[in-house]
């Protein structure tokens, strides 16, 4: 699936940050790039997996083509929320790119231990946060072949 | 037939008496030990015949060769007693060269002595056994104990007829009875054991005890019984788990510190960072003369501030419950909560709140700290109320052991089973910011202050139907 040139469907993003700040920045992130992106937030671990389950509230929204995780996030943490979509069947192959302020060996490794598929720390400077971003965009949207299902 | 000097001055002094016959069986020389021994001199000894005077009751088995043999027999002395002796016979030769038989003679003990010799050894046991520090018993083969050494009965304070059989058993701790039907057990293949228990002791206070047994062997290899020795290790035992517990408490301080500097860098950097951008953002849209947005990034970027500052005040106030602690007074609970009371005033009144409370302890402790404590629980239940329900807290005590138990019930929104533990760790929060504020350090300075007065901080909650928040406070204090 290539999403720059008139692809049916918009390429969607799941952000899961309870930071309403980086949830904004984030967004002013993306309106700065050339991509029209879809972009769903959940704010906390459990309803990260809810909304990939498409269990309660979320039993509606469309599946993402790839989730931007936090690891510090209220209820169940990022490294647990991980955990669970490596360890599904039907969610494994979604990408999840760790978007996180920790800079801790420990958390690195952990999160490449539990199949991350990139760990990326959240640049300090709001244009290096954009550069990410856009980043993001084109090595995951135009350069990666993702799975179709 | 005679010997030379230098013999008969090394005979003479020989300890042991002998005895010289030529080869014609007759006694030419006695030495000194001898005469003291049997009481006869020489020319008296000499109208016996030796032979007639040896009673010769072992065979001669024991020939060591054709010429020196040995043999065990009594002698009659001249007072008429009967001595046994151990005798050996070797040849011997005089200065002419002619042939003589030497008789070495040595006492052995009679019966009478082997008796007395057999009470000094026994006596020599006891005061052994009762001076050493080291409890002891004896068993006979049928495992009843028929010995205590005086240590034992003055540790114990019974007399020996109280505790001989199976009397001593009552006074093992209940809980540790069972380890005795294990090394009976054991005791079936006569082997050695150790093993620990807490034994009462006289003033009624139960000590620990290592014990070593060891079988026994009677003079033809049989079993005897087992004979045991015990050792009060209980300051050994107080000092281990000292030991353990201050390293125990490294540890965890260790932990905290480590994931103090991993906060420090990692949440207080977050806060920092949206100043950061925001403020480019900002920037950014003077540069271009755009206003979209200005005052929301503003919003954000003082937010920032605000949340940073709030977490430098958290992490202090946290870093200080053990650095800066007051040392420990008498604090009235009632007193502690009717200051709590008022300093939410504010919010209790906000959320037409009820707070209940009646007959709380005086205990020792950090009153500062008892404030903080009970403070940060009851704010807890006013924030996280159930939605139009009048919050009604009730806090209760009650008395545990060596500890008073807090309950601080709450009729709020109730908390996941799940979470119990992770709230009491610093930073964790249950909620995103946006539904409810704070840093997640209220509770954890919380279990600091419990800790500090040494005890502990748990929660009980039905989701929807609120929680209980429980801790305990140690009764006998000291600071640490």
């Amino acid at each position: 699936m290539n999403f720059t040139k008139n692809g049916r469907e918009k390429p969607r993003i799941l952000l899961v940050e309870d930071n309403p700040g980086d949830i904004r920045l984030t967004q002013e992130a993306l309106k700065e790039s050339k991509m029209d992106i879809n972009l769903d937030v959940v704010t906390d671990g459990e309803q990260a997996i809810d909304f990939l389950m498409k269990r309660n509230k979320f039993s509606e929204v469309a599946r993402p083509n790839i989730v931007l995780l936090d690891l510090n996030l209220p209820k169940k943490n990022g490294i647990e929320v991980l955990k669970e979509i490596k360890a599904d069947d039907s969610l494994k192959r979604i990408p999840v790119i760790v978007l996180t302020t920790s800079d801790a060996d420990h958390d690195i490794v952990k999160a490449y231990s539990l199949h991350a598929n990139c760990y990326i720390l959240k640049p300090v400077d709001f244009d290096d946060f954009t550069k990410v971003i856009q980043l993001i965009e084109l090595f995951w949207f135009n350069t990666a072949k993702l799975s179709n299902d | 037939m005679t010997l030379n000097k230098l013999m008969r001055d090394f005979f003479e002094e020989y300890t042991e008496a002998i005895v010289i016959i030529d080869d014609k069986d007759e006694t030419t020389y006695v030495n000194k030990a001898f005469v003291q021994l049997t009481g006869y001199t020489l020319e008296e000894f000499k109208a016996f015949s030796l032979r007639t005077l040896l009673e010769v009751k072992v065979n001669y088995t024991n020939i060591l060769s054709d010429k020196n043999y040995r043999w065990e027999g009594g002698l009659k002395c001249k007072d008429g007693t009967d001595l046994w002796m151990r005798i050996s016979i070797s040849p011997f030769h005089f200065e002419d060269k002619s042939e003589g038989k030497i008789y070495h003679l040595s006492a052995n003990p009679t019966q009478e002595q082997l008796k007395s010799l057999l009470k000094e050894s026994e006596t020599r046991f006891t005061i052994l056994a009762d001076a050493t520090p080291v409890m002891i018993w004896m068993t006979d083969e049928s495992n009843l104990t028929y010995y205590f050494n005086q240590t034992w009965l003055e540790f114990t304070g019974s007399k020996l007829e109280d505790e001989i059989g199976t009397g001593w058993f009552k006074n093992v701790h209940p809980d540790d009875r069972s380890i005795f039907s294990e090394i009976k057990k054991l005791l079936t293949d006569n082997i050695n054991y150790s093993c620990e228990y807490r034994l009462k002791r006289h003033d009624d206070v139960y000590r620990h005890i290592l014990e070593i047994g060891t079988p026994r062997f009677l003079a033809d290899g049989s079993f005897g019984g087992y004979m045991g020795s015990c050792l009060d290790i209980t300051e050994m035992k107080t000092a281990q788990i000292e030991l353990a517990n201050q390293t125990k408490e490294l540890q965890r301080s260790n932990e905290e510190l480590e994931q103090f500097a991993y906060v420090a860098s990692h949440d207080l950097q977050e806060p920092l960072r949206t100043v950061n951008s925001y403020v480019q953002l900002v920037k950014k849209r003077i540069e271009t003369q755009r206003t979209d947005g200005l005052e929301e990034f503003m919003e954000y970027a003082v937010d920032g501030v605000n949340r940073m500052q709030g977490l430098i005040n958290d992490l202090l106030q946290y870093s200080r419950v053990n650095r800066k602690g007051s040392p420990f007074a008498t604090v009235d609970m009632n007193e502690v909560l009717k200051i709590v009371v008022a300093h939410l005033a504010n919010k209790i009144a906000e959320n037409k709140a009820q707070v209940e409370f009646s007959n709380l302890p005086i205990l020792q402790g950090d009153s500062f700290q008892l404030i903080r404590l009970c403070q940060n629980l009851i704010e807890n239940a006013l924030k996280f109320k159930a939605e139009e329900t009048i919050p009604i807290i009730k806090i209760a005590a009650e008395e545990k052991g060596e500890f008073w138990q807090f309950s601080i019930k709450d009729n709020g929104i109730g908390i996941d089973q799940k979470f119990y533990n992770r709230i009491f760790v610093i930073f964790q929060r249950l909620h995103a910011r946006t539904d409810y504020e704070g840093t997640g350090i209220g509770l954890a300075v919380c279990k600091k202050i419990v800790e500090r007065h040494g005890g502990e901080i748990w929660v009980e909650s039905e989701v929807g139907k609120g929680c209980t928040f429980y801790f305990t406070i140690k009764k006998q204090l000291k600071a640490l």
